[in-house]
């Protein structure tokens, strides 16, 4: 059984006034436990509607949404879903608020009503896992730790909690190559080592095609195209993900294929593409 | 996001819209100067006619003027008690030892009645003209107090600037409810100290927040060279039109009814 599941979700910003807007348009998709999954799609596409639709932030205008088999329809279970499905939003380290880091990561578990015990155990943890070394930042405040860090700081909150469902909005958004780096790792072993279910949002193709099981892509609020990275790009690569922009070497080989040059394999990754034009190159020398 | 309110800026070409700024203000405060000072009915119907036409040349949906009126219900039924318990005069009900009279009925209605041209005057002013106008239009009018050394566009480039953040802080302040929700902050829980506890977590966040957009915008501004200073010209100037004109002529003659009849 899916641990999501959406079924014709249509949601439509400020109902019934002359800004009404509809953000999402019959939207179906499934989502399997311990799957990564990415969407992607340009801006004002409706990513961030559909995520927060997740852990109960937002209740359809039309259609059903259901997160460990059960509807999201009911209030008091959206209210509960926080437990189980961790949200981090886009630039997160902005809510950061408490005196210092151990703090920050410390709300949640408090929230949660976990012993002190177990959040004495669980804060130093969680900020390993996002790569900082707790003896050094644990006692500082947020506000003097550099932009990256925070985000780190920020990605511990949420991991701390130990969610069965890890949602990201745009993780990455604004750090620098080393930095985006450290953040898609983390949440890559996460996923492989606690079989936690990953939602990941992003505008990059190139960071979610080696690491996503599944591509979702959202256009004008309606699933233009859904499938594993392979089934995505090889289908009718050009057309559907126009506003998104390709990876360069992507569009290196849509050109060529576009040209009548034919791939054995398809074509995915940066590694995929290197040996594919390798090969060419060899051929033609020949 | 609930919607639009009565009093929110809405981009239109009504003939209200296209009136100058200056005129629109100088008209609201002729009709709350006029609607605070005097008590008599004509003067109270005259505004209200006046505020109607203007909410129908404005195409405003009726159902949003009566909405926000409705907001007000609590604030106008105390009023109508209390005038109406509390004013001396021909006893019309009495239920033991406190009595409803006639005068305090009608000064209750009329109360109301002036509340309401005090919020929908406001309301239509602010839902008609863009900030940017209005801060223009209100530098325009105070500018003769320039004489008495008061920083009439310093105030004024204030005003724009924080009219000009306050949908950017409260749409700041939404995400950071939803994020604080996400990690558990009690927001909806049914006692208030919990309640308030958690919306620190949101206060504090966007109170660091907007002291450091504007610290940018300081910064910004002074990188494109701002002084403030009179000397600063306007990329649209204001200026009169026939309407205009007619406006003030208008609400100088109600001012002048108004006054009369007093």
């Amino acid at each position: 059984m899916p641990i999501i599941d959406v079924e014709g979700l249509t949601y439509i910003y400020a109902k019934g006034t002359p800004y009404a807007r509809k953000a999402l348009n019959q939207v179906s998709l499934s989502i399997d436990q311990g799957e990564f999954i990415g969407v992607v799609g340009a801006n004002g596409s409706g990513k961030s509607t559909l995520v927060q639709h997740f852990n109960g932030l937002l209740q359809p205008t039309k259609g059903r949404v259901t997160v460990c088999g059960r509807d999201t329809s009911s209030k008091e279970y959206r209210n509960s879903l926080w437990r189980k499905v961790g949200m981090v939003f886009q630039f997160p380290e902005q809510q950061l608020f408490a005196e210092t880091v151990a703090q920050d990561v410390a709300y949640g578990l408090k929230n949660l009503g976990l012993s002190q015990d177990e959040i004495n155990r669980r804060v130093p943890f969680a900020l390993e896992q996002v790569g900082l070394d707790p003896t050094e930042v644990a006692d500082l405040s947020p506000l003097v730790l550099s932009g990256g860090m925070r985000r780190r700081v920020a990605l511990a909150t949420v991991l701390a909690m130990q969610p069965e469902i890890l949602v990201l909005d745009e993780p990455t958004a604004g750090l620098d190559a080393v930095g985006r780096e450290v953040i898609l790792q983390i949440i890559k072993d996460l996923q492989q080592e606690r079989n936690t279910t990953v939602i990941m949002v992003s505008h990059s193709l190139r960071e979610l095609i080696p690491l996503v099981d599944r591509l979702v892509v959202l256009n004008r609020g309606k699933v233009a195209a859904c499938g594993t990275p392979g089934e995505v790009l090889g289908c009718n690569p050009l057309q559907n993900l126009k506003g998104i922009g390709l990876p360069d070497y992507l569009r290196l080989i849509c050109e060529l294929k576009e040209r009548g040059v034919q791939f054995e394999n398809p074509v995915t990754t940066f590694q995929d593409a290197e040996q594919a034009l390798e090969k060419l190159i060899k051929e033609s020398v020949r | 996001m609930k919607g639009p309110k009565f009093g929110q800026y809405i981009i239109g070409d009504t003939a209200v819209n296209r009136l100058d700024p200056r005129t629109k203000i100088i008209a609201c405060f002729i009709i709350i100067f006029s609607t605070l000072i005097i008590y008599k009915w004509p003067v109270i119907l005259v505004n209200i006619l006046i505020i109607a036409a203007a909410i129908h040349l404005a195409g405003i949906q009726p159902k949003l003027v009566l909405k926000s009126i409705w907001r007000l219900w609590l604030l106008l039924l105390l009023t109508l008690i209390f005038q109406s318990l509390l004013t001396e005069g021909k006893v019309i009900l009495s239920l033991g030892s406190l009595t409803v009279t006639q005068e305090g009925v009608t000064l209750g209605i009329s109360t109301i009645l002036r509340l309401v041209i005090l919020l929908l005057t406001s309301c239509l002013l602010t839902s008609t003209t863009s900030t940017i106008q209005l801060a223009a239009g209100m530098e325009a009018v105070f500018a003769p107090l320039r004489f008495l050394k008061i920083p009439v566009n310093q105030f004024s480039m204030v005003i724009s600037i924080a009219l000009r953040f306050i949908p950017d802080i409260i749409q700041e302040a939404e995400t950071l409810t939803k994020a604080q929700k996400s990690r558990g902050a009690p927001l909806n829980s049914p006692k208030v100290l919990e309640r308030i506890k958690g919306y620190f977590a949101v206060l504090i966040p966007l109170l660091a927040n907007s002291l450091q957009r504007a610290e940018d915008l300081a910064m910004a501004m002074e990188s494109r060279c701002y002084t403030g200073g009179a000397s600063r010209s306007r990329l649209s100037v204001l200026c009169f039109k026939r309407n205009d004109y007619l406006v003030l002529v208008l609400l100088c003659i109600m001012l002048l009814f108004a006054l009369v009849v007093r």
